[in-house]
């Protein structure tokens, strides 16, 4: 089966005054048909650079290395003319923050309309109605008013189905969702991802799912990817990820996940110190210093991503937790 | 986690029937709590719900329209602008978004002086200076940190900075608006915990306002629930936890994402469709969305009453609701 997406060994830099910023480091993964990976880091893990990089929407200075592959074609590197045949149809992204991704003085109809006309070639006629239907899809009440309305009319979680509604248009076969509740309450934040999982239903779209936030990513994700600074450090199925995780930055960012039907702790369960800057030569793993268990050889030989119990589970450790 | 002289002690704020308009539109309607030393009362609902405006006009950030906010015994309200000035030491706020509320152009140590040197002119400036280092030490930053600037900080550094300067003046309150919020999950607990332990070091009283219910839980003795502009319920932490009464509260705790269940469809109810504006006349705020609804509901606003100890809720059906969220966590127990 050709994956539906295909990273392999990426990097990412931007060039600065005093070297590079390696944002992603030979960062490898797969996304099958139909499934939602889930991709999981801290702030400045390269997450989110990962896939700008897939969508060429990296900004201009960075340089890129490796392949990225999107339904078995090369995509990393193609000109925007070239890229634009599967970006935005085949290959849609949507974004923390609705608002800046929505032109705020064209009304929302306009809007998606226009995503059929340029990628569909349908008439406008056509395409209007097509935006009702998406706007329906998404369960957007009162669709056909709303296509008349302009963004700041709209609340956060409407700006946000909207931009899902969108993405759909031309039935792509990846989404990507870029911490796509994060500025959402947690009463949207549900209603949001279950739009997302009803999506993936009827559809068989893949889903990447980018948060800070593990528990979130659970509901949804069939397996997850922890990211840490610029590096896959751990790959598995969602279940193996939450019951068995091997490397010791997931089993700590578990930890972090907040649980209602457990008792409450004497202290709130937190990760001690920051992330390496991106800027930081490595030598070693890039989580020993902030690692319980690192030992001499986690600071001076750094850890590869290897198969660990199993081909489908993968983490890059020394010395994983038993699993 | 509950303080026994807590409740014997003076109030450090008192807020009296708070009504706060922006026009026409009410965004605050008649909210009344107390909060006394070294206690935190954590303030939930969703954006647009007024918690936010209900913060700002306590401290009087923006004007009220009427009811009163005492402060160790003195109306806010009514205070003169000179008075004012000198009530803000012990008043101090720690805001969302922590870069935006650091000046970029002044340095961190600047940024902890300047309430310092406002609000104690006579201090010399070694012993300033002593003070500034001694704070951001104890908020877990180097002394060697004071010269760098905010964008050289990550986000929950320049949370811990914002910490140091509203905690530098030792207020008697702080207000935190959603102090987390922007930050990884990974690096919530770091804040939450510092702010726990500066709490019980100088006995602060905290209003910790957020729409993150796990936070709520971990920092708060008292919780009171907001839903557009009015209180729905209110109640110590571990009774609203294990037995919510409002239905809005008991939707809020179904929507936080829990990793070891795939959660159950959200009823669409659940969440807020009709624009704040178009609130409903006379009956609950609440009834378009509320699955126990009854035609009692939609005649009449319920007031917020008492329902048991220190718990007091604004529902009609409050019976029903407890019990059939105490059912529905029998059952999953025994699932």
């Amino acid at each position: 089966m050709t994956p539906a997406l295909d990273i392999e060994n990426l990097s990412v830099h931007f060039p600065n005054r005093d070297g590079a910023i390696a944002a992603v480091r030979e960062a490898s993964l797969t996304v099958l048909p139909a499934e939602c990976v889930g991709i999981v880091g801290e702030s400045g893990s390269g997450k989110t650079q990962t896939f700008m990089a897939v969508m060429g929407l990296l900004s201009a200075g960075a340089h890129t290395a490796g392949s990225v592959r999107f339904g078995g074609r090369e995509i990393l590197g193609l000109r925007a003319s070239e890229l634009n045949r599967v970006r935005g149809s085949k290959l849609t992204m949507i974004f923390q923050d609705p608002m800046t991704s929505l032109t705020p003085h064209l009304r929302v109809g306009i809007q998606l309309a226009e995503v059929l006309v340029n990628h569909s070639h349908m008439s406008w006629r056509e395409a209007e109605k097509a935006a009702l239907r998406a706007l329906e899809r998404v369960r957007v009440p009162e669709a056909q008013r709303r296509l008349r309305q302009y963004p700041h009319e709209l609340s956060g979680g409407m700006r946000q189905r909207v931009m899902i509604g969108m993405s759909l248009l031309c039935e792509p076969t990846l989404l990507i969702a870029d911490e796509p509740t994060t500025a959402l309450d947690v009463t949207v934040q549900a209603q949001i991802m279950e739009i997302l999982r009803a999506m993936r239903q009827e559809s068989r779209m893949a889903i990447v799912l980018i948060s800070h936030d593990l528990g979130l990513v659970a509901g949804l994700a069939d397996r997850i990817v922890v990211m840490y600074a610029g590096r896959v450090v751990e790959s598995a199925g969602a279940a193996d990820i939450l019951g068995r995780a091997l490397h010791p930055y997931t089993a700590e960012l578990l930890k972090c996940v907040p649980d209602l039907s457990r008792p409450r702790l004497e202290r709130m369960p937190s990760l001690a110190g920051q992330a390496p800057s991106a800027s930081s030569a490595e030598a070693g793993c890039a989580f020993a210093p902030r690692c319980s268990l690192a030992g001499e050889r986690c600071r001076s030989e750094r850890p590869l991503l290897r198969d660990i119990g199993g081909t489908a589970h993968q983490a890059a450790c020394h010395y994983p937790l038993p699993a | 986690m509950n303080d026994p002289l807590l409740s014997v002690t003076e109030p450090v704020l008192s807020v009296k029937s708070l009504v706060v308009h922006f026009g026409a539109f009410p965004a605050v309607q008649d909210v009344t709590f107390d909060l006394r030393q070294g206690e935190t009362v954590g303030l939930v609902g969703e954006s647009g719900s007024g918690k936010s405006t209900l913060a700002r006009a306590i401290l009087r950030l923006i004007p009220a329209t009427s009811g009163s906010v005492f402060v160790s015994g003195d109306n806010l309200l009514s205070c003169r602008p000179a008075d004012l000035r000198r009530r803000r030491r012990d008043l101090q706020m720690v805001f969302q978004d922590p870069l935006a509320s650091l000046n970029p152009r002044m340095s961190v140590g600047a940024a902890l002086a300047e309430p310092l040197k406002i609000h104690e002119p006579s201090l010399s400036a070694p012993l300033r200076t002593a003070r500034v280092m001694e704070m951001l030490e104890r908020v877990g930053l180097s002394p060697g940190m004071a010269v760098r600037y905010p964008h050289e900080f990550s986000g929950g550094q320049c949370q811990r900075i914002g910490i140091a300067r509203a905690m530098i003046l030792r207020p008697k309150l702080l207000v935190c608006d959603e102090p987390v919020s922007s930050l990884d999950v990974s690096i919530q607990g770091q804040i939450v915990n510092l702010l726990v332990d500066l709490q019980k070091e100088l006995g602060t009283a905290m209003l910790f306002i957020s729409h993150n219910l796990a936070v709520i839980r971990h920092l708060s003795h008292r919780v009171l629930v907001i839903y557009r502009g009015r209180l729905v319920e209110a109640a110590d932490s571990e009774q609203l936890f294990a037995a919510p009464a409002h239905p809005y509260t008991q939707a809020l705790l179904a929507a936080v994402p829990n990793p070891t269940r795939v959660p159950a469809a959200t009823p669409i109810a659940a969440v807020d469709e009709t624009p704040v504006a178009a609130a409903r006349e006379g009956g609950c705020a609440f009834v378009d969305r509320c699955p126990y609804a009854q035609d009692q509901c939609r005649l009449t606003a319920p007031s917020l009453g008492e329902i048991g100890v220190r718990h007091a809720a604004a529902c009609h059906r409050w019976r029903e609701v407890v019990y059939s969220w105490g059912h529905e966590a029998r059952n999953s127990r025994s699932r």
